[in-house]
């Protein structure tokens, strides 16, 4: 009996040898190198296809048989693992000792064993997963990563708002001879400008997040440039525009249209070229290698073929995007296409201006080019100041004016061409200037603003806005001086502000950011990654339940603290071995 | 090339020229002192740089390979000073000299404008996980160096005369210093881990990057337990050798990898050669 015991101790003392324990070490670390060159299953695009794709289809086989495309969750892997991890528990249970100098030993030992089993306790009782939420979304489930499928989170997120902030912008002063000088502009900072030391650039005013306000005052232009106030009504909207009598002169103060009635303000003198009368915005979709054009009315559902190609392609328009910022894109479609077997997503635009008519294109896969066309009616206010000034809207078609109606200030008129919509001329202005300012929008917009006073090197000074990368990104003040205001490409943060609720609890709001999760019962909720596709920001959280977590950070801290300890602290008597 | 910087790597020229004299000139005790004083002098101007870069930038100047490495060539030299404090280091002191000027020459390639840290990066772990790593970084170094003298003077034949010279207590050298670099590595590692747990949610997440770290740490790990069974000689230094080349290829050759395409996160980014 005793003999066998003894037998038994000898077994252990040898699996927990040093011997043992440093090979087992070094064919971790050899098998751990596959692992690296050997695309793997697990990581982003290696999907089966691919790695088919790179080796072959044989050489894909075998690998797969052999686990090789997934060494980290292989079974042979996890069984090296587990040896070193039987190792490791052979030799602290053989050497433990409370003796100063094997303090190192046992901690380091145990610490290793305490992660190994922590990934363990995760691998049986923890989930981790993915939950996409774009803003006002709320989900209850999660993408499971190991799983591969959708689970049932024990709470609900709601995504209230997504941020994402960027570092301040960079202002640049370029002289005269292209000398250039780059500053992070602060607010009541002033700058003198190294090539001319009359200059002073003082820095008033600075907005991180900026709406850019635009309103037409009465003025005294010169040449006096008449401005029309007018209201549009229509069964789907309301806006409120001004309209300058010569555009391509003055910037226009566009208030908010929906990019199906263009409406524009003239004088007599100043003739206007008339696009063709249309409502109905259209999609026209353009084969440019045979000139064939299908064009259908562009609505929610539609499907449509695509002219002259072979294998056949057809698509459908899968929604209507509105453009309720009205940026430089304007509204646009959402297309779903199918060519031969291949099925592709695609976001179709219309150039959103009032004087060009040319459409969007997008180019799909070199084989059509599809374009997004809203057609408008011209409308012209015309303003004839013989007898006294007369108003009156007229609507045209291929320069031939199709109607006119004579107008009253505050009196709305139908606009035969287009159904159901109303004008009023609202007010007057002979003499008008547009003025730009920015206000603190009190939401993340992205935009940066900036108040200059710049004094001239006659010695008077000039007061002005303006907003890093957007339309006053750029100021000419005279021939000594341009201004570039350019935005970071690097981003500072980006944040979720949710609600996490579950049946039993009340509603908790929280901001998760990159390195500070959020906790809720037993589960983690971090900051992943987000995207942003138009308009739309979506955020990716990932939820994390870990059971094993608490063990894994204590194992770390023991190995690290074990590690020191022997190799610093250990005392001399123990150091005098190791010696050579 | 920046002012401190010039200086400090023609003062580490200096010291491993002066260091590499004193090998070949035991009785002039003067090489000895003068490299001690020039390695001392290129650590400072070194760590002013750090200082004044991370000052104005307001973050660790290590988001950049150019100063990750200005800290590689400071811990080498750092390193081989302690040894050099502690006994005789000889030759192996005058080529890690050598070597943290090597070092700060290849990091002067990739200067450039600094960009400012992305989120992941704004985390109370990014210094520690990064001075930990670059000490183990500078102590693995010189020890892999002292085993390359190893198996370069047992090659040329150790029992000849002249070459002995070289040999006479390298191991001892080897194993000194892998003893300061093991302790932070495997900090290094740790702090890594419980960083990624509070930005990427996980650990550990098999990423290339960090498998290449986890191979340097076993190969190390191995060498050490394989030390203490009494091995010696040939083998424990080709070990070394190769503990070292792992933990370079952590740092540069993860790039070049089949896998490097599927890799999650670049800590460092691209340079600009």
């Amino acid at each position: 009996m005793t003999q066998r015991r003894f037998r038994m101790w000898d077994l252990l003392e040898r699996a927990g040898s040093a011997r043992a324990g440093g090979t087992l070490l070094a064919v971790l670390a050899g098998a751990s190198v596959l692992g690296t060159v050997i695309l793997q299953s697990t990581l982003p695009g290696g999907s089966p296809e691919e790695i088919a794709r790179h080796y072959g289809q044989g050489a894909w086989r075998v690998l797969e048989a052999l686990r090789l495309t997934d060494v980290f969750h292989a079974l042979w892997y996890q069984a090296l693992l587990g040896l070193a991890g039987l190792s490791m528990l052979c030799a602290t249970i053989t050497r433990f000792s409370l003796r100063r100098e094997k303090i190192g030993f046992a901690l380091a030992h145990a610490g290793v064993l305490l992660v190994l089993g922590g990934g363990m306790v995760y691998f049986v009782r923890g989930e981790k997963g993915i939950v996409t939420l774009r803003e006002g979304e709320a989900a209850g489930k999660f993408e499971s990563a190991r799983a591969r499928e959708t689970r049932p989170l024990p709470f609900t997120v709601k995504l209230d708002r997504f941020a994402v902030e960027y570092y301040p912008a960079e202002m640049v002063f370029v002289g005269p001879n292209r000398e250039a000088v780059s500053v992070k502009p602060q607010a009541g900072r002033e700058l003198v400008l190294p090539w001319d030391t009359t200059r002073r650039i003082r820095f008033k005013e600075r907005l991180e997040n900026a709406r850019r306000v635009v309103e037409v005052l009465p003025g005294s232009s010169t040449p006096p440039e008449p401005a029309a106030h007018l209201s549009l009504e229509t069964p789907e909207y309301h806006a409120d525009l001004w309209r300058f009598a010569r555009p391509s002169d003055a910037p226009d103060a566009l208030v908010k249209t929906d990019g199906r009635i263009a409406v524009t303000f003239s004088t007599r003198d100043s003739p206007v070229v008339e696009p063709p009368l249309r409502t109905q915005p259209m999609l026209v979709v353009i084969n440019h290698a045979t000139g064939a054009v299908v064009e259908i009315p562009a609505d929610a559902g539609k499907m449509f073929m695509m002219p002259d190609v072979t294998p056949a392609a057809s698509g459908e328009i899968l929604e209507i995007l509105d453009d309720p910022d009205a940026t430089a894109v304007g509204p646009g479609l959402r297309l779903q296409l199918h060519v031969g077997k291949r099925m592709e997503w695609r976001h179709v635009f219309a150039k959103f201006s009032d004087m060009d008519m040319d459409a969007a294109n997008t180019r799909l896969s070199g084989l059509d080019e599809i374009g997004f066309v809203y057609y408008r009616p011209r409308l012209v206010l015309e303003v004839m100041e013989k007898p006294g000034p007369v108003y009156q809207l007229r609507s045209s078609h291929a320069a031939e004016t199709v109607w006119t109606q004579p107008m009253k200030l505050r009196e709305p008129v139908d606009v035969r061409a287009a159904e159901s919509v109303k004008v009023t001329l609202l007010e007057v202005l002979p003499s008008a200037h547009v003025e730009t300012w920015y206000e603190d929008a009190g939401q993340p917009t992205g935009v940066e603003a900036m108040l200059l006073e710049v004094s001239g090197p006659d010695g008077g000074s000039k007061r002005f806005w303006m907003s890093a990368g957007g339309d006053d990104g750029t100021a000419r003040l005279d021939e000594g001086l341009m201004i570039g205001y350019m935005a970071s490409p690097d981003v500072r943060e980006y944040r979720s502000e949710i609600t996490v609720g579950d049946a039993a609890g009340v509603p908790e709001r929280c901001t998760v950011r990159v390195n500070h999760p959020v906790r809720r019962g037993g589960w983690e909720i971090f900051q992943e990654g987000y995207s942003i596709d138009g308009m739309r920001r979506t955020s990716r959280l990932a939820v994390v339940r870990d059971p094993g977590l608490a063990w894994v950070l204590a194992g770390l801290v023991m190995l690290s603290a074990g590690i020191f300890f022997s190799c610093f602290l250990r005392p001399a008597t123990a150091r005098v071995e190791d010696r050579a | 090339m920046n002012f401190l910087l010039g200086l400090s790597l023609a003062l580490y020229g200096m010291s491993g020229m002066l260091g590499l004299a004193h090998s070949a000139r035991r009785d002039a005790p003067l090489f000895r002192g003068t490299s001690l004083a020039t390695l001392t002098a290129g650590m400072v101007a070194s760590a002013l740089w750090i200082v004044t870069s991370w000052h104005s930038f307001g973050y660790p100047p290590f988001a950049e390979l150019h100063g990750c490495l200005v800290l590689l060539a400071l811990c080498v030299a750092m390193v081989s000073l302690s040894l050099w404090l502690v006994g005789e280091v000889r030759f192996v002191g005058g080529l890690s000299s050598l070597a943290a000027a090597g070092v700060l020459m290849v990091g002067a390639r990739y200067a450039g404008e600094s960009r400012p840290l992305m989120p992941a990066l704004q985390s109370l772990y990014f210094a520690p996980h990064v001075l930990s790593y670059f000490i183990a970084y500078g102590a693995l170094t010189v020890s892999g160096l002292s085993g390359l003298v190893f198996l370069a003077a047992k090659g040329l034949g150790g029992k000849r005369a002249g070459v002995g010279v070289f040999l006479d207590g390298v191991e001892t050298w080897i194993f000194r210093s892998a003893r300061i670099g093991f302790p932070f590595l495997t900090l290094g590692l740790v702090l890594g881990a419980i960083w990624a747990q509070a930005a990427y949610a996980d650990y550990w997440s098999w990423d290339p990057k960090e498998v290449w770290a986890l191979i340097t740490w076993l190969v190390v790990a191995a060498w050490f337990h394989l030390w203490r069974t009494g091995r010696r000689g040939v083998l424990m230094a080709a070990m070394m050798v190769l503990a070292a080349g792992a933990l370079y290829f952590t740092l540069f050759g993860v790039n070049f990898l089949p896998t490097a395409r599927q890799s999650l996160h670049t800590y460092i980014e691209s340079p600009n050669p």
